[in-house]
């Protein structure tokens, strides 16, 4: 402490006890005072080199350090007890010497006055108490365009005290054309949809899920097949929705046969299934698709995604017994909390066991504690290395406790060189342990929001980790995976981004993701069980739209949105389409894009598609949207041209068995878009055809024009 | 503004330089001129010298130096008084009245090439992969990408091109999206047959089919016609597709990929060879509407053999088209508008290693700049007696980066977003450079 500080707090001593009851506290007072004014926001003081020398905690997470910042560095000069009005704290906040963030506290304020307070009584540093719950007036609101609902905001500190803090606490919108709120806690309406209002108070947060109907609740029929239509119904009746109709045969079969085995169906098997007159033939397609070997290949795609399986860390033989266990487990459907238990519990040779692969991929502690959470529990912990989580209740000792799991696993790790092929395994030692980077403490293992093991015990921590994960009360695990296998199918997430499930963050339907959460655990974490129950809905079988009157990205699912075709699916429909076979260096012949075990196989195709690199578990890592260099690709490629003109291609066989012209057309179109062409279709065609130089001139060219359509490169 | 021409505006400058100790006023007024409503339209040339060209024995020689620092070329005088270059650069020696040399931007990185590079192009560290991708989870984006967002397509052209000699390992578009990715062209534009990958129509399909499949593709394409709206991301494809049929079949741009347009006298001017014509070709696109064409030239990593290797291709070519490029423009009245950049990833160690050769050296480095504002024929910074750090003001790659910034008129403290959403700025610690622009 400050000389100053020092001499004022001893001519203040006498008169101290007298004004205790009304007097600011520092963590309780003065630091959400500066936080409501934005000087500890991350582009302020609170960013991580601070502004001008001045670094406060983001968003006053650290009081203590905070008061450092204040009072004790830089000289002392930021306070003046003898001249509160003269500290530079004030002096800069009210502009009255330059200041970068320009004016913030008008001299008449209250947080003036608070701030100006606690200086004239000496800046003590009194004890912090912590927030330890926030309880905000409404949870769940509806609300007309141009109605208002003021919030109030409780919080209950450490020390049993309680405080308004709808004035202090921090609001934010994450969807201002439907809903803004204003600083004091007043939300209003703007438009239709669904918004969720996010409160921030000293490291506790809660999100107000507030609905602005599109209109009247409507009055329709939708024959419920499950649970998640009958959850839709219910929201949106309340909404105002209208769910749009069924979608047909050909595009049921289209989406469902790329969502579960990434293949477009063959013209045969389109036929087949459009004169099925079984009334349960969506049903049962549903399930001979899982049964496909194809299907293992695809999903292996999505979860060696996520775990980042890649030769670079694995070896050739590490990848392919990875590949393997997965492959295997998926086909097998084994249930998923098994897998997770292997992954996490992995010991031995990666050669003969395949889940040792996930400690080959991240190496240090802290990053698997990262990926554990993000890929199993949809949780992103990254920002909490550093700080306090800015949008969620996770601190730094959270973070480390979650790190504080793995310092026991060693590797072997000798590349695949020598005369035996090296050796990679893991091994769990009886020492090991990580500490705060900050602190230098040994940290003990902790699960997210959960209680410290001992640091002592023997047992593999690991296992206990694994235990929480799959728990069937775990609030995180069955929701996390219900969610991605959910935005796998539907184009977007019930919560987005899907891997980032918090507080702040509310699905759409929060009662919804709940609902197939909790069946997902009931089925004891079946995967299958999950996709059937998705794709037998009505919900995942309605038409796609291409101009919804309403809900125009289908945030709502009362239609479906065209979505790009996963860039191996793409690749794999283009062969299949034209009849010709990718070969992929060092790849057996007849190896699809959609079984290649890792991205280093090159393909200029791919990776100009967006296949994943597998660097982060982010699912943004797949590039899902269209650029210049795709579209050019497909146009103006050569390799897609001789593909289109071989002769070993469809439009070569269908010459050679003297097929019609009419009979060519179908076929192109069965194995473009899915569909038999209209006869609308088929006129425009037959003008073009009838104008090409020769029969096979137009016919490849009916292929490209197709194969570079919006009906072909999208799944509706 | 800040004019040295005029009386006043000179002695607001030396009021300004003397309070510079004080931290006061001139980045100020630096920003006050980032933010003049001038409007600047600058497109950006960058000569890139993948692997990591000498900075000792090019444009920061050290004659006085001992014989392992001062290496085997020598200093020769230039049209600049008081200026001298390596002597194999005698072309260029008659340019220097075109070029800022800028001498005191150093960064960290000397080891790995790749790292260097995202230093240098984006300002920002990154850890690259062992394939030399990058591996941190938050990748940022290259002067040329930050320039496709802001700038935008012209006349049919995309906004950033790459003339690849796979010299730079990294030219993306990092978390501001794939959108914003260069046009990597690979072919070699000093071959007779040269074409553009996926731009240039294949020979089999010629100019006439490629227009009837583009009717038979508008008669089957039913759902791009419905989308007239254009939304989402239907709608984004159909205006890539769009622009992307414009690029194929524009005349312009197929005119201005056709170097057999330009007379043998200035394709000999600028050498008949890979680098030449691509230099050449970088003008022709930017006439044609492209904002920021990167030119990779040689590998100049010279580890071994360091003089016989500059003197062999690497300094005469680069001295060729270099010159040529900057006689070009500035003949062609381009030069007002066009920023050229010659740099690498980083200069090189100032003792010659065992090997004849030079290794990497990311403390000092040796940047030219031209046109667009740069004070063109001064030097800005300078290095210690032995090139191993500059001397006086050092300046990081972020201050670099928003020099680059500024001089294309474009707000470096921009709030982007990351693919999770996460608010970011374009560039956070960087002020520009003093003395690098006009």
């Amino acid at each position: 402490m400050t000389r100053t500080a020092l001499l004022s707090l001893v001519a203040l001593a006498t008169c101290a006890d007298r004004a205790r009851a009304a007097e600011p506290n520092f963590a309780r007072d003065v630091v959400p005072a500066l936080t409501k004014l934005g000087c500890n926001a991350g582009n302020c003081h609170g960013s991580f080199k601070g502004r001008g020398e001045f670094r406060l905690s983001l968003l006053g997470f650290d009081p203590a350090a905070d008061y450092d910042a204040i009072v004790v560095e830089s000289r002392g000069r930021r306070v003046f007890t003898a001249a509160p009005d003269k500290s530079l704290l004030l002096m800069k906040g009210t502009g009255q010497i330059a200041h970068g963030g320009q004016k913030r506290m008008p001299v008449d304020s209250e947080a003036y006055r608070v701030v100006r307070d606690w200086i004239a009584r000496g800046v003590r540093r009194a004890d912090w108490p912590t927030v330890t719950k926030l309880d905000v007036s409404a949870a769940d609101i509806t609300l007309k365009p141009g109605e208002t609902r003021d919030l109030m905001v409780k919080a209950t500190w450490s020390d049993g005290t309680t405080q308004d803090a709808t004035k202090l606490a921090l609001y934010e919108t994450n969807r201002a054309p439907v809903a803004t709120v204003a600083a004091t806690g007043r939300i209003e309406a703007r438009g239709p949809g669904r918004a969720a209002i996010t409160v921030r108070y000293m490291g506790q947060v809660a999100a107000v899920l507030t609905t602005v109907p599109f209109g009247a609740a409507q009055d329709f029929t939708f024959p419920a097949a499950n649970l998640i239509d009958t959850h839709l119904v219910t929201e949106w009746k309340k909404l105002g929705l209208l769910p749009g109709k069924l979608s047909s045969d050909e595009d049921f079969l289209r989406r469902v046969s790329l969502d579960l085995i990434g293949t477009l169906p063959t013209p045969d098997e389109i036929r087949r299934f459009l004169a099925d007159p079984d009334s349960k033939k969506r049903a049962k397609l549903i399930d001979a698709l899982l049964d496909r070997a194809e299907y293992a290949d695809y999903w292996s795609i999505k979860w060696s995604d996520l775990l980042r399986a890649h030769r670079k860390h694995l070896g050739e033989k590490g990848l392919a017994s990875f590949n393997d266990w997965l492959r295997q487990s998926l086909r097998d459907n084994r249930s998923l909390d098994k897998l997770v238990r292997e992954l996490l519990t992995a010991q031995g040779n990666l050669f003969t066991n395949g889940p040792a692969a996930f400690y080959f991929v991240d190496r240090l502690p802290d990053e698997l504690g990262e990926t554990t959470a993000q890929v199993f529990l949809g949780v992103r912990l990254q920002c909490a290395k550093c700080h306090h989580h800015p949008f969620e209740v996770w601190t730094q000792d959270d973070y480390h406790g979650m790190a504080a799991f793995f310092p026991r696993v060693k590797r072997k790790d000798t590349g695949e060189n020598g005369q035996f092929g090296g050796a990679q395994s893991i091994r769990l030692d009886s020492e090991g342990t990580w500490k705060h980077p900050t602190t230098g403490k040994t940290v003990a293992p902790q699960v997210l929001g959960g209680k410290a093991l001992k640091l002592d015990d023997p047992a593999d921590p690991r296992a206990a980790l694994a235990d929480w994960i799959v728990a069937k009360d775990n609030p995180y695990f069955a929701r996390n995976v219900a969610n991605r296998y959910w935005g796998y199918l539907f184009g977007r997430g019930l919560v987005e981004s899907l891997d980032d499930i918090r507080a702040t963050n509310p699905a759409t339907f929060p009662a919804l993701l709940d609902a197939l959460a909790a069946d997902f655990a009931k089925s004891n974490y079946d995967l299958k069980h999950l996709l059937r129950t998705v794709c037998n809905s009505r919900a995942y079988q309605l038409a796609c739209d291409l101009k919804p009157a309403r809900d125009a990205d289908g945030e709502f699912v009362t239609h479906r949105r065209p979505r790009p075709m996963p860039a191996e699916a793409l690749l794999d429909a283009v062969c299949d389409a034209t009849g010709v076979p990718e070969m992929f260096e060092k790849m057996p012949p007849g190896t699809r894009a959609i079984a290649l075990p890792d991205p280093a196989v090159t393909s200029y195709f791919l990776d100009v598609f967006g296949r994943p690199r597998r660097i982060s578990a982010c699912e943004c890592e797949r590039g899902g949207r269209p650029d210049l260099t795709q579209v050019l690709h497909l146009m103006n490629g050569d390799a897609l041209n001789k593909k289109i003109t071989s002769e070993q291609g469809r439009i070569a066989k269908a010459l050679a068995a003297k097929k019609t012209d009419d009979e060519v057309i179908e076929e192109l179109y069965l194995a473009t878009f899915s569909r038999k062409p209209t006869d609308a279709d088929r006129k425009l065609v037959k003008a073009h055809l009838a104008s090409a130089p020769s029969r096979r001139e137009g016919l490849e060219d009916l292929l490209w024009a197709l194969l570079n359509s919006a009906e072909f490169v999208f799944n509706r | 503004m800040l004019s040295l021409n005029s009386p006043l505006s000179r002695r607001a400058f030396l009021r300004v330089g003397a309070l510079g100790g004080f931290g006061l006023s001139l980045p100020q007024l630096l920003q006050a001129r980032e933010k003049s409503p001038a409007a600047k339209d600058v497109n950006v040339i960058l000569l890139w010298m993948g692997g990591g060209a000498s900075n000792i024995d090019t444009f920061d020689m050290k004659p006085d130096a001992p014989a392992e620092v001062r290496g085997e070329f020598k200093p020769i005088a230039t049209n600049l008084n008081g200026l001298r270059v390596c002597e194999h650069l005698p072309l260029m020696s008659k340019q220097m009245d075109k070029v800022c040399t800028l001498l005191s931007v150093s960064h960290p990185e000397s080891g790995d090439h790749v790292a260097a590079v995202h230093y240098m192009l984006t300002g920002y560290a990154q850890r690259p992969d062992p394939t030399g991708q990058p591996a941190n989870s938050l990748v940022y984006p290259c002067f040329g990408s930050v320039v496709a967002k802001e700038k935008g397509w012209q006349h049919a052209m995309p906004p950033y091109v790459v003339l690849t000699g796979k010299a730079a390992p990294y030219t993306g578009a990092g978390y501001i999206g794939s959108a914003y990715n260069p046009l990597t062209i690979k072919g070699d534009p000093s071959d007779a047959a040269f074409a553009v990958q996926d731009v240039t129509i294949p020979a089999s399909v010629g100019p006439d089919r490629t227009r009837r499949r583009q009717s038979m593709l508008d008669a089957v394409d039913t759902w791009q016609k419905q989308d007239d709206k254009r939304t989402g991301l239907l709608g984004e494809r159909g205006r890539f597709y769009q622009q992307a049929y414009d690029l194929v079949t524009s005349r312009a741009a197929k005119k201005a990929f056709d170097l057999s347009e330009e007379s043998d006298k200035v394709r000999d001017r600028y050498g008949r060879h890979r680098f030449g014509q691509s230099a050449l070709l970088a003008r022709r696109l930017i006439e044609a509407g492209v904002r920021f064409v990167s030119v990779e030239t040689h590998w100049w990593d010279t580890h071994q053999d360091n003089f016989k290797d500059l003197t062999g291709s690497r300094l005469p070519n680069l001295d060729q088209f270099w010159s040529a490029l900057l006689e070009d423009l500035s003949a062609r009245g381009l030069l007002e508008t066009t920023l050229v950049i010659w740099m690498g990833e980083f200069g090189r160690t100032p003792t010659v290693n065992g090997q004849a050769g030079r290794d990497h050296w990311a403390w000092a480095n040796a940047i030219c700049m031209s046109g667009a504002g740069v004070k063109m024929g001064s030097v800005v910074g300078k290095t210690d007696r032995k090139c191993e750090r500059p001397t006086g003001t050092t300046h990081s790659t972020h201050d670099f980066a928003a020099t680059i910034y500024s001089i294309l008129g474009i707000d470096s403290k921009k709030e982007y977003a990351t693919p999770d959403g996460r608010p970011i700025l374009l560039n956070y610690h960087g002020t520009p450079i003093e003395g690098v622009l006009r």
